[in-house]
């Protein structure tokens, strides 16, 4: 155990000052080649640039580069390959707008180097209960896994903030479940998501300098989904991210088919004289974490980032208690 | 933002733990023999199917939950 520390701890310092120093010149570079997009949520003409992920892909390389100095596993590799594939794939959607169907299409590939390095077992656990081998479905789970969590983040990505915020509060979750389950090598590699997240953060929150785009939040979400399979924590995995499930649960049962938000024509959201978020009565339009968060009334962009938040430690905390519950065979 | 969205994800967790327990007890133990090289085939075709079913089942009750507990929070 002492001998992970050092790797530990030099990881998460790469994660967080790649991103943290790589942001500002990508800022920059992005405002020079007016590749900026109008935040929607501001009273004032208010750009921000986007997209920020090459800079977050820059942190998980460089942190898992330097794990991998440290211990030569394929799991590395696969988380690398991975999330380099997803942010490839968000970066295609960001330069030129794809149907609704290109992102959980083209994030089958990416889940690709988990199926053929073996980096997954194909028994599920279960808390409680113990575990059920399927193997035939579990490559069903490996192929359907990395397009959901790569959605599902992507989907949140709604308001200044939320996406990367989202992603510490359940990045950290996961990582601790993984310590609960003494899975700690897998637990140290999955370290550097939070803290790319946190130093994202710094210039997504309110108001946003940068936003991620399509291409950091599959990023995000496609480490974040490959942690899931090669620490085998499925189930936890999932628990952790149960705010953005809802989320894409809500909108593919109210639209009824996969949809970019841009083909919506129903608004969710308006704004109130003081430019306030408030839920719409537009019948057409899709029902949304946010829209349900503002049922009871109009609330600032601040407070409903602040709701999510609140949402993401609930089941932050349900995840915790599922990993101790992984323990407990009844 | 009233009690509903927790509750909805308690309901959630809840039927994640419940659906777990059915898996492992009725998946677990199921095995198809008889058919020489197909049984692995046929077992794992199986379960993938009845895995499945519970999946639609666990989001037909979510969808149920869904408009039952946020039709009281909008109204109220």
């Amino acid at each position: 155990m002492t001998e992970l520390i050092i790797p530990a701890i030099v990881s998460c310092v790469v994660a967080f000052f790649t991103v943290y120093v790589i942001t500002p010149p990508l800022i920059k570079f992005l405002q020079k080649r007016n590749l900026a997009v109008k935040d929607m949520n501001k009273k004032d003409h208010v750009m921000v640039v986007r997209p920020g992920g090459p800079s977050i892909i820059a942190g998980i390389i460089a942190s898992e580069l330097v794990l991998y100095g440290f211990f030569q596993i394929n799991e590395i590799l696969a988380i690398m390959i991975t999330s380099f594939i997803a942010f490839v794939i968000g970066y295609v959607d960001d330069r030129k707008v794809m149907g609704g169907w290109f992102k959980p299409v083209a994030l089958v590939i990416a889940s690709a180097p988990i199926i053929f390095l073996g980096t997954y077992d194909s028994d599920l656990s279960f808390p409680l209960f113990g575990t059920v081998q399927i193997p035939a479905l579990y490559l069903g789970l490996i192929i359907f896994m990395i397009p959901i969590t790569g959605n599902t983040i992507n989907s949140i990505d709604v308001l200044n903030g939320v996406a990367s915020g989202f992603m510490i509060i359940a990045s950290f979750s996961l990582s601790t479940a993984l310590f609960i389950l003494q899975n700690y090598e897998i637990a140290i590699i999955s370290l550097p998501l939070g803290f790319v997240s946190l130093a994202f953060y710094k210039y997504h929150k309110i108001p946003s300098k940068i936003f991620p785009g399509d291409s950091g939040a599959l990023t995000l979400g496609a480490m974040y989904g490959t942690i899931a399979i090669v620490g085998h924590v499925e189930i936890i995995a999932a628990v952790a991210l149960l705010p953005a499930i809802i989320n894409s649960f809500l909108f593919l049962s109210s639209m009824k088919r996969i949809v970019e938000h841009r083909q919506i024509k129903g608004k969710p959201v308006e704004h109130t004289e003081d430019f306030k978020l408030k839920a719409t009565n537009d019948k057409t339009a899709p029902v949304t974490l946010v829209r349900l968060i503002l049922a009871g009334g109009p609330l600032s962009e601040k407070q409903v980032g602040y709701a999510i938040f609140k949402l993401a430690i609930f089941s932050g905390i349900l995840a915790i208690i599922t990993a101790f519950m992984m323990r407990v065979s009844i | 933002m009233k009690i509903g969205l927790f509750g909805f994800l308690f309901v959630m967790w809840v039927l994640i733990l419940a659906g777990g327990g059915i898996l492992v007890t009725l998946l677990g133990p199921f095995s198809i023999s008889g058919y020489g090289n197909f049984d692995l085939l046929l077992t794992s075709t199986l379960k993938a199917i009845i895995a499945i079913i519970l999946v639609l089942v666990w989001i037909l009750v979510l969808s149920k939950l869904k408009n039952w507990i946020f039709k009281k929070e909008i109204k109220s």
